[in-house]
């Protein structure tokens, strides 16, 4: 069981001069045979928080544990012997192959550079890519030949070449089709349940995070602004933001339409260049009170598991 | 105010309510000839029929490459050189695919507005979102100077853009993603069209984002009365919006029917498939016991279109030999069309009475009003 730990996460960035602080004061963790699900708007953070988090970005605050053993220190340097724990997979897997090689040799090169022989490093991508469902003669194809689909499977395969404990998905399933989404979704369950791996599933799609995650974190700004069990969250989604998300997704009732009436979240994603006083939602929450505007919000716990980051969080729980 | 120009025979067709439905396409096909005539030829679209009424909205639902943005695109006669079109479409009466170019392109520019999945390119960077509009008055309605951009403001305001004067100024880069979708909408309105055809209008925003747009457009029908054909790869978003709901399959439609029939009951087993992956919630075990380890999955790909016997037949778990052999006519079933042999068998499927996805949360319980958040300030 290894858990890694994200530990006060600060990060900002410089745009046009201007701060934008992407990441702003983060926790969170993924243990090994869970599925965490990260879920905010475009811009919120996410992305630059599981860098972070597989060190392939360095935070400014913040470190980062993997069990007892730091893996990336408050200086932003990374552990180099604890990197294979840790292994990402993106968005876009066409652009994450190196379109000259063969999809075998791109699987095999985590193998290759941590000075497994030739053969050797061959039988282990046949098997990596049985692993994750793919027929072992696309091994000799180039990335080009595949579908999104397969190569994205291939870039699981590759992913899982060092053995990690952990593997971060950034928005693994967004530009595929429902029929390929729910073979991907499928193999990381799979991969959780036979092997034990944690996964940090990172998405702006609530509906597809519902779907997988045993713990979700909703994240809007830089911050976490609730977190908790699958279950509890979505049973009493307890900040407005989160319900604001929850009321947005088409659920497949007709009934959506007829909704009229349900108050839709104004706006738009707003940016970190200029993050709102007190609670950074303000500006956007329907049910904001005068306080909200001067006094920062932070987690606070609601049993069983809920971290919840609302003033009002609680009257949530009288109403419902 | 529906601009029937030149009149067809049966009278005057500037009535308040044109005896014509605002769309109606038949045996549509569009073939798309290999740009380097070595490969085969792709049959996009392989016959396929559409009504719209004025005040619908009809949503094309299908996985990728099934042909909804071929048919889209033949409709609003933008689909590239490589590409050939039969059969007929009806817009304001005429038969446009039988006019002369220029009267198509003039019958089209008026009835028909077009949005995309990306706002950006179908706004020109270098003018003004202002400027664009104002051209599209100019072009189809007359409309010229002052009178035009109080018009175009008009346009902005109506799809929620907030401080129109200022926001006519602006490009489009310069605008976020949702902003730029609604100034698409407003353009696409500016002509004062009976149809409107979206392409995943909404696919590229954030969920908040989608609602708010998917909303605006709802309302365009509502309050405007023009046909809204929105093309999506998410059943869920179509039974949201849609009164009636064509899933598409290498190239055909395989069910047509109301929305809520067709998401109670389906008649296809493409739909049942596409159903089941489609829905957000977390599948359960059938006794509701803890929950299942995996989704729903529709294994292998879609088979070309123009095939014999049943498309769908190497993907379907009901598939008989004959349904290999002959392909099955679109016949009415439960309140629309479905193109299936087994079509009638298929509500002892399990699978399909009681799905394998169920909400666990009732969505009354998460929005802000049914759970009686108490007012603002204090
Ligand atoms: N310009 C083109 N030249 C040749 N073939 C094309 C062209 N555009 C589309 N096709 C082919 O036509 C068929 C239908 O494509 P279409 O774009 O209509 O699908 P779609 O349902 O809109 O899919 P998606 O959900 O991916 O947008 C596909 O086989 C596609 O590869
Ligand atoms: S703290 Fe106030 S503004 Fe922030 S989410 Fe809660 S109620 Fe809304
Ligand atoms: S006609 Fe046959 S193969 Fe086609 S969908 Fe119906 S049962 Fe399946
Ligand atoms: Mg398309």
């Amino acid at each position: 069981m290894t858990t890694l730990r994200a530990q006060g996460i600060h990060r900002a960035f410089r745009a046009s001069g201007r701060p934008v602080r992407a990441v702003d004061g983060v926790d969170l963790s993924v243990s090994s045979g869970e599925i965490v699900g990260l879920v905010g708007e475009s811009g919120c953070g996410k992305s630059t928080l599981a860098r972070i988090m597989v060190g392939l970005d360095r935070p400014d605050q913040g470190e980062v544990w993997l069990d007892d053993r730091r893996f990336v220190r408050p200086d932003g340097s990374v552990e180099r012997a604890l990197r294979h724990e840790v292994q990402l997979v993106f968005q876009d897997p066409h652009a994450s192959f190196d379109p000259r090689r063969t999809v075998g040799r791109s699987v095999g090169m985590p193998l290759r550079a941590a000075g497994v022989g030739r053969q050797g490093a061959r039988k282990r991508v046949i098997e990596l890519l049985e692993q994750v469902g793919l027929d072992p003669v696309l091994a000799d194809r180039l990335p080009s030949t595949l579908s999104g689909g397969q190569l994205q499977r291939a870039a699981i395969a590759r992913a899982l070449a060092p053995e990690p404990a952990i593997l971060v998905c950034d928005e693994p399933v967004a530009s595929m089709d429902v029929s390929v989404r729910a073979q991907i979704l499928n193999l990381l369950l799979d991969l959780r349940r036979e092997r034990g791996i944690g996964i940090l599933f990172v998405s702006h799609d609530l509906g597809v995070v519902r779907r997988i995650a045993d713990r979700v974190a909703v994240m809007y700004l830089g911050r976490i602004v609730e977190t908790g069990s699958s279950e509890a969250v979505w049973r009493l989604p307890r900040h407005p933001y989160t319900r604001s998300l929850a009321a947005s997704i088409p659920t497949g009732s007709t009934s959506w339409r007829a909704r009229g009436s349900v108050p839709r979240l104004e706006g738009e994603p707003p940016s970190a260049v200029d993050i709102p006083s007190g609670c950074r939602f303000h500006p956007r929450c329907p049910i904001a009170i005068d306080r909200c505007r001067v006094d920062d919000p932070v987690l606070r716990p609601f049993p069983p598991d809920v971290e919840v980051a609302c003033h009002l969080a609680e009257q949530a729980g009288d109403v419902a | 105010m529906a601009a029937g120009g030149s009149a067809t025979a049966g009278g005057p067709t500037t009535s308040a309510r044109p005896d014509h439905a605002a769309l109606e396409v038949r045996d549509l096909r569009v073939r798309y000839r290999s740009i380097d005539d070595h490969g085969p030829d792709v049959l996009a679209v392989d016959g396929i029929d559409l009504t719209m009424d004025r005040g619908e909205v009809l949503s094309l639902v299908g996985e990728s490459g099934s042909g909804k943005s071929a048919t889209l695109l033949a409709l609003a006669g933008l689909l590239p050189a490589n590409a050939s079109v039969s059969g007929s479409v009806r817009l304001q009466g005429h038969d446009i695919l039988a006019l002369p170019e220029r009267a198509r392109a003039r019958v089209r520019g008026r009835g028909i507005g077009m949005v995309f999945q990306d706002p950006g390119g179908s706004l020109t960077p270098v003018l003004t979102v202002g400027s664009l509009i104002d051209e599209v008055l100019l072009v189809h309605r007359g409309l010229q100077g002052a009178a035009a951009r109080a018009e175009t403001e008009a346009l902005l305001a109506r799809c929620g853009v907030g401080d129109p004067a200022r926001r006519a100024q602006a490009y489009p880069h310069q605008l976020s993603g949702g902003l730029r979708q609604r100034v698409a909408i407003a353009a696409a309105l500016a002509a004062g069209p009976e149809v409107i055809l979206a392409d995943e209008p909404t696919t590229a925003l954030d969920a908040t984002v989608q609602a708010q747009v998917l909303d605006l457009l709802v309302g365009l029908v509502a309050d405007e009365g023009v046909a809204l054909v929105l093309v999506t790869h998410d059943l869920a978003v179509a039974a949201a919006v849609a009164d009636r709901i064509a899933v598409m399959y290498a190239g055909r439609i395989a069910e047509e029917r109301p929305a809520g029939e067709l998401m109670e009951r389906p008649g296809h087993p493409y739909t049942v498939a596409l159903r089941a992956a489609a829905l957000p919630f977390r599948p359960r075990d059938r006794d509701g016991e803890g929950i299942q380890e995996r989704l729903p999955e529709l294994r292998g790909r879609m088979a070309a279109a123009g095939g014999t016997g049943c498309s769908f037949a190497p993907r379907c778990p009901l598939a008989t030999d004959h349904c290999r052999l002959v392909a099955p006519p679109l016949e009415p079933f439960e309140g629309g069309l479905v193109a299936c042999w087994r079509a009638g068998e298929l509500a002892e499927w399990p699978g399909v009475e009681s799905p394998e996805v169920e909400p666990e949360v009732p969505l009354a319980a998460i929005e802000p009003q049914a759970v009686g958040w108490p007012g603002q300030g204090a």
